[in-house]
């Protein structure tokens, strides 16, 4: 028998990383190594702008995806070849996958606290995107990466911030250059010590309750009872509406985003885009996070509703 | 970049001279993106950068920090990361902290 300092260490079945694009960029360095990616034309930019940086001498193809957002994967995924797919916005990605001989990744960045049986080959993400953390990414699966080196200036310049001025300027820092790195302590010291819980039951509950109480446009989605909410998404009847309301809330304090305008690769590609688009022209994405309770979230639907009296 | 009116003028001011003992020590600056984070992490207490990023999507490249002696501007540093001659921003956030130690230098003597 030896004292533990003897012994090599324990390990866990989860990588960190700093950001979820980190982890990606992990995998596709450094595990998968794919001669051609397959990436969903509604995406968040930093997948498509990782490939543009990273692995400039991979082969992106683009598929497209649906307004309902169905996924249209290609017929067959060669042996070199890697397909990520995305549960947008907390709710379970059903579109049936293809054949394959190649690599699934799936991206769990917006579902991660849904209960969903995953089903790729390797499972990442990014926890920024519910949890208020400065940093981290994941690999739900076991690796010793080198770390590159890095000031990871951008996490300590959120730690400093004040306003949401400094956060958009650390923001601004990610999405103008980046190094695969560990998670900061801080944020994985949150993120072990989170009730997974109740930030889903709370997540839940202010999502329904605006689904219930605001009746301009639609919802796009209904969360099972298995799922965790990202955001509220709403498709509003035109980009003009869509637009205004957004205005409208922002005057009210209330900050809603737009889930995604399109990478211009993407438009390059010449893949079917129409939905991407239709979709980016449409859709509102209103917070539900769990640092807000029912009161917030009545005060947005009361907003909604002066928006839509005023136009009315 | 577009340097946005005031003037880089340094007033001496005998108190946080703590804040000046870390001038330099830190981090070394070696990009005009840690421009920024640099001022801000070496600057002495009276000084402050504040940024003033554009509230648009992807806008990640446009740049507006606005450098002050206690309330006063004393420069404003606006552009686009493509468009500055490299090193510019690195060799400027040298300069202004280097100004500010032989200021304080020359006070203390």
């Amino acid at each position: 028998m030896l004292i533990g300092s003897k012994l090599p260490p324990e390990h866990t079945e989860k990588t960190y990383f700093n950001y979820g694009r980190a982890a990606f960029a992990f995998l596709v360095g450094q595990v998968i190594k794919p001669r051609k990616v397959y990436l969903p034309t509604f995406t968040c930019w930093s997948l498509v702008s990782t490939m543009e940086k990273r692995f400039p001498n991979i082969t992106v193809e683009f598929y497209p995806v649906g307004r309902d957002l169905a996924c249209k994967y290609p017929k067959f995924v060669h042996k070199d070849e890697m397909l990520v797919f995305i549960h947008y916005f907390g709710y379970e990605n059903k579109s049936r996958l293809p054949k394959l001989e190649g690599t699934i990744l799936e991206d769990i960045s917006h579902a991660y606290l849904s209960k969903i049986n995953y089903v790729g080959d390797y499972v990442f993400g990014s926890y920024r995107k519910v949890l208020k953390i400065a940093d981290g990414g994941f690999i739900n699966s076991y690796f010793n990466p080198i770390y590159e080196k890095s000031h990871k200036l951008d996490t300590w310049l959120r730690y400093e911030a004040k306003d949401w001025r400094d956060v958009r300027e650390a923001e601004n820092m990610i999405d103008r250059e980046w190094n695969i790195c560990d998670i900061s302590s801080q944020s994985l010291e949150i993120i072990l010590t989170s009730n997974s819980d109740l930030i889903r039951s709370k997540r839940r509950a202010n999502e329904k309750f605006l689904k219930d109480n605001i009746s301009t446009g639609r919802a796009l989605l209904t969360y099972r009872s298995n799922e965790c909410p990202l955001l509220h998404s709403r498709i509003m009847e035109t980009k003009e509406a869509r637009d205004s309301l957004r205005e409208f809330l922002a005057g009210r304090g209330v900050f809603t985003s737009i889930h995604w305008p399109t990478h211009k690769n993407i438009i390059k590609s010449g893949v079917d885009i129409r939905d991407a688009l239709w979709l980016e022209n449409h859709i509102i994405s209103i917070p539900v996070s769990h640092d807000y309770d029912l009161n917030d979230m009545e005060y947005i639907a009361e907003s909604v509703y002066q928006w839509q009296k005023r136009n009315s | 970049m577009k340097a946005m009116g005031g003037y880089f003028e340094l007033e001496l001011r005998k108190r946080n001279e703590s804040s000046a003992s870390n001038l330099g020590r830190l981090f070394t600056i070696k990009s005009d993106h840690e421009f920024y984070c640099y001022l801000k992490a070496h600057l002495p207490k009276e000084y402050s950068i504040v940024s003033e990023p554009l509230k648009s999507y992807y806008s990640e490249l446009t740049f507006h920090y606005i450098l002050y002696h206690k309330e006063r501007i004393l420069k404003e540093y606006k552009g686009s990361f493509l468009d500055i001659k490299r090193e510019s921003l690195v060799k400027e956030g040298e300069r202004i902290l280097k100004r500010i130690k032989e200021n304080r230098d020359a006070y203390r003597k």
